[in-house]
């Protein structure tokens, strides 16, 4: 029985020729179902999936239901280990909810040598600051993970032989923005030890540089910045305080008018804490469909979705139904048809990217480091992203002829098949051209790409993106051009 | 050529045919893919209510929906329930000691614990009385002050007589007019840590805040006698200075708690129907439910429940790939996967005290699969065994064929009866039921109950022996 069942396995099993059958095309683009996208997408954009963000956990949750969904076909992964791969960003960015300057009583001495036996009460908060609001960072290297407390010494106007002070040593200095350059201060005080830097504006005057700082630099800090990671050396904390801050300030650490001599310690200690900035791992899914010919089984045709989106913003769900959930669904259905179809000659790899939305991050990370087997390349990309919506017989692709550098054959391709799907004729994308992630692939690998893309709508980038609007019928066609145009790409040489 | 085969192999007509093409659909890789799934961190321990529960409810819903199964809940796929919340308020509780004119904060998990509901402001001194004993505390003037208490005094262990003398002793002291006690404990090294690590696990319990179906009357208590456990360190800050049994210590106490304002929660079981094709036979509907939450995070620890009960949700999942491999059987089958489990058995009791099933339908049996994943591959348990009244003809027949699916004989599983969630359909539709369970292991309820332990071939299996029940129980009269 065993032997029965393994042998039913088997030729139910993906990748295995079907003998005697004449059209694997036809078969292959009659599995493809509207209703069986439709369940997907509901997965897919529902509200619990918080609208994948780069990066979330939702945007895992999207990434584990495609491998779940490929697995179960017998699709095989294409990633370097698995269907993942995975790339990194470091991402400084500040989260306003924890991210604080708190002037406290200094922790009272131990009593005794002998721990506590209770914990302390935490120490009696004398100001606190909210950053974005009191104060902002000069700089984006101040962008960083932090949570240091210091004493407070002032250094007047940061002029070099008040910085070279010993009180500087383990201290944050406080000094006024005015006077000697700011590189130069920020270095005087990181030669004289010091811990870090707050910097006031002149508090007898009326300018409030920080202010207006305050108000464009907190935006970018929000949104957040791949940089890099910081230089565990070079980190060097600075803050800003607006006017009304700087005041509040001086009257709690007892900062008088006039201000004390260079030297002076002030009253209590200041916490600087910065939250939100770190490394982060994300990953894009990769399923490989090996292909049947020895020598043009190593030429890859690759086909991308985004599957990330916007998440929530301004306190609202962004389900990103159309965007990209419907080119993503669309690459699972043809995962299906693949399967369905057997092995085409050269090989296929289905790759859904993520951080598209915050500028084509997965496309970049793979094109700069692909996972293709040894001795493999790929030769084109056919990206999809937002096919379900707007007029059923309207579909736009780009390179058009207009782009007369870029038009290839991927497009003439398209142009010939689409009438078969019900698309008559193909409207230009050109506009978007750069907008997504074929971009990548056209920049970092030098290989012919098109975008199909059914345009935006009144919806686009907005929480009304739902799944019931999605006219999962036009992602069936658009799936089912896919595989007519890869089907077709099959000839000895590839004329693109 | 294969079809021949395959009907002198099992010698019968075509319906034998198209149950082996059925049997042979179910997969074990594709068994591993949906519990790689539903225990991945990412779906975080599945707790009722939480996010994971319903994203794991949509996945369902989605491989469901795609194999063209009918939605039989009373929002489409989803059968929602309302769960009431209560517990303790974190945020209102407290505890604090006052000597020498300065107040210190007591942790509530770090410092002290307690079981228990109620809401009191209590302050007053405390008297030390030792273990407890009866002659220990003769004589003392009690009224208003908690009671300080060596750890198990007034009897130790967990055994029920242990218990009523405890009970006992709070009685008297509650009648002496005690505010409370405090239970100390002088233990030191791995002793103590293991105490300390009870206290934050009693607090956790406490609150997180319980659950249960609304209006049920809640479970009548007296009225609340506080005892709280103290830490080991505040115990030793306690015992400083070896008091002598009876003596007051120079401080206070005082604890306050609150409970926190009562909350409904709507909950999902997802009912997926696969009609029969019998016009008469196709109202009765068998029922397989596996239930599909599990612990969530405790601590910080992501408790995923692959086996518990990831193993149980993705056999039924097989079993549906199965069927609509196999098409209409004559009665109906309701796939249920219900949420609740772990919180009291909560989605079934919602469930079978208002089946979601299509007008003039009615249930007939559930077979219900918990914990199939784990142990030695031939293990498989059931009950109701022989050994039980409720023995019946489910038995019977998963004794005859689990045989075939690699399993020589079933073990019994009765001292599960009344812990998974064919207690309810038994209790409340008064229908045959039984439990297919493969028995608790060294993971069972803990982080480490991961998906990479499971036997996925073993699940196939499983899977396999319910759609041979399923192919069983289609003769004309049922006789279970």
């Amino acid at each position: 029985m065993r032997t029965l069942s393994l042998l039913l396995a088997l030729l139910a099993a993906p990748g295995v020729p079907r003998s005697g059958d004449a059209v694997p095309l036809e078969r292959a683009l009659a599995t493809l179902s509207a209703d069986e996208i439709r369940a997907d997408l509901y997965f897919f954009a529902d509200a619990e999936m918080g609208g994948r963000d780069t990066p979330s956990k939702e945007q895992r949750v999207a990434a584990r239901f495609l491998r779940a969904r490929l697995e179960q076909m017998g699709f095989p992964p294409g990633g370097r280990d698995g269907y993942f791969h995975e790339y990194h960003r470091y991402q400084r960015r500040i989260d306003p909810e924890r991210t604080r300057l708190r002037l406290q009583e200094p922790a009272e001495p131990a009593e005794s040598e002998d721990p506590p036996l209770l914990e302390p009460p935490p120490p009696r908060v004398l100001a606190e600051f909210a950053y974005g609001t009191d104060y902002f960072f000069p700089s984006s290297d101040d962008l960083v993970a932090l949570d240091q407390t210091g004493e407070l010494v002032w250094c007047g106007g940061g002029a070099k032989a008040d910085l070279a002070r010993p009180e500087v040593a383990g201290r944050i200095v406080v000094c006024r923005a005015t006077g000697s350059s700011s590189r130069q201060r920020a270095r005087y005080a990181r030669e004289g030890g010091a811990r870090g830097l707050i910097l006031l504006p002149d508090l007898g005057g009326e300018e409030d540089p920080a202010a207006e700082e305050c108000r464009r630099t907190t935006a970018y800090a929000l949104r957040g910045l791949l940089m890099g990671p910081p230089d565990e050396d070079e980190v060097f904390p600075q803050a800003f305080l607006t006017l009304a801050a700087a005041r509040r300030f001086a009257a709690a650490t007892g900062l008088g008018d006039p201000a004390p001599a260079a030297g002076t310690l002030l009253r209590g200690e200041l916490a600087d804490v910065r939250v939100g900035s770190g490394p982060l791992a994300l990953e894009n899914v990769c399923a490989l469909w090996p292909g049947s010919d020895p020598e043009l089984a190593r030429e890859v045709v690759i086909v991308s979705a985004h599957y990330d989106h916007v998440g929530w913003q301004g306190g609202k769900l962004h389900p990103g139904a159309d965007d990209n959930g419907s080119g993503s669904m669309g690459l699972l259905a043809l995962a299906e048809a693949l399967v369905e179809y057997g092995p085409l000659r050269r090989s296929v790899l289905l790759m859904w990217v993520s951080g598209e939305e915050k500028g084509l991050w997965g496309s970049a990370a793979w094109t700069q480091d692909p996972t293709l087997p040894e001795g493999h390349r790929a030769v084109c990309n056919l990206n999809i992203d937002m096919i379900g919506r707007n007029a059923p017989d309207y579909l736009l692709i780009t390179p058009t002829r207009a782009l007369a550098k870029e038009y290839n054959g991927l497009t003439r391709l398209a142009e010939e098949l689409a009438p078969l799907e019900g698309f008559p004729r193909l409207g230009s994308a050109d506009e978007y051209w750069e907008r997504s992630d074929h971009m990548n692939f056209a920049k970092h690998l030098g290989i012919p790409v098109a975008f199909l893309f059914s345009d935006v709508h009144a919806d686009y980038h907005k929480p009304t993106d739902t799944v019931e609007k999605i006219d999962c019928d036009k992602i069936r066609r658009v799936t089912r051009l896919v595989l007519r145009m890869l089907d077709r790409l099959q000839a000895d040489e590839l004329a693109l | 050529m294969l079809t021949l085969l395959l009907s002198l192999l099992s010698g019968s007509g075509g319906d034998a045919l198209a149950l082996e093409r059925a049997l042979a659909v179910v997969d074990a890789a594709d068994v591993c893919a949906d519990v790689a799934f539903l225990a991945s961190d990412e779906l975080e321990g599945r707790d009722t209510p939480s996010q994971g529960l319903r994203l794991a409810a949509r996945y369902l819903r989605a491989r469901v929906e795609r194999l063209g199964f009918r939605p039989s809940g009373d929002q489409g796929f989803f059968d929602l329930y309302p769960l009431e919340r209560g517990g303790l308020d974190p945020a209102r509780t407290r505890a604090w000691i006052l000597a020498d004119g300065k107040e210190r904060a007591l942790v509530l998990g770090r410092d002290y614990a307690f079981f228990g509901g109620g809401e009191h402001r209590l302050e007053g001194p405390v008297v030390f009385v030792g273990q407890g004993r009866a002659e220990e505390l003769a004589g003392l003037d009690l009224a208003g002050k908690w009671v300080l208490l060596l750890d198990g005094g007034g009897g130790r262990g967990r055994g029920r007589e242990a218990w009523e003398e405890r009970r006992q002793r709070d009685e008297r002291l509650r009648a002496a007019g005690a505010l409370g006690t405090l239970s100390a404990s002088e233990a030191t090294g791995p002793e103590a840590e293991e105490r300390d690590g009870r206290l934050a696990r009693m607090s956790g319990f406490m609150t997180r805040g319980s659950l249960r179906t609304p209006g049920r009357a809640e479970e009548p208590r007296g009225p609340e006698f506080p005892g709280l456990s103290l830490s080991t360190t505040v115990s030793q800050e306690l015992l400083r200075t070896k008091p002598k049994p009876g003596t007051e210590l120079g401080l206070r106490l005082g604890e306050e708690r609150a409970q926190r304002p009562k909350e409904t929660l709507e909950l999902e079981n997802v009912a997926a129907l696969w009609p029969g094709s019998d016009p008469v036979l196709g109202r009765e509907v068998i029922v397989l439910s596996a239930h599909y939450d599990h612990e969530g995070v405790i601590d910080g620890e992501i408790y995923n429940g692959a086996d518990d009960n990831g193993s149980g949700t993705s056999t039924l999942l097989a079993v549906a790939d199965a069927l609509a491999q196999l098409g209409p059987l004559r009665r109906s089958v309701l796939l249920l996967w219900v949420s609740g489990e772990e919180k009291g058995l909560l989605g079934s009791e919602a469930w079978t005290r208002a089946p979601t099933l299509p007008e003039g339908h009615r249930a007939v049996c559930d077979i219900n699969i918990d914990m199939v994943g784990r142990n030695a591959p031939d293990k498989l348990l059931i009950t109701p065994s022989k050994d039980l009244a409720e023995y019946n003809g489910l038995t019977r027949l998963a004794e005859r064929l689990a045989p075939l699916e690699g399993f020589p004989a079933l073990g019994s599983a009765d001292e599960y009866w009344e812990r998974s969630d064919h207690m309810n359909f038994a209790v409340h539709l008064k229908i045959p039921v039984a439990f297919l369970f493969s028995d608790v292991h060294e993971d069972y309820h803990r982080p480490s109950d991961d998906a990479e332990k499971i036997d996925c071939d073993k699940i196939r299996r499983v899977a396999r022996l319910v759609l041979r029940l399923l192919d069983g129980l289609q003769e004309d009269t049922l006789a279970l």
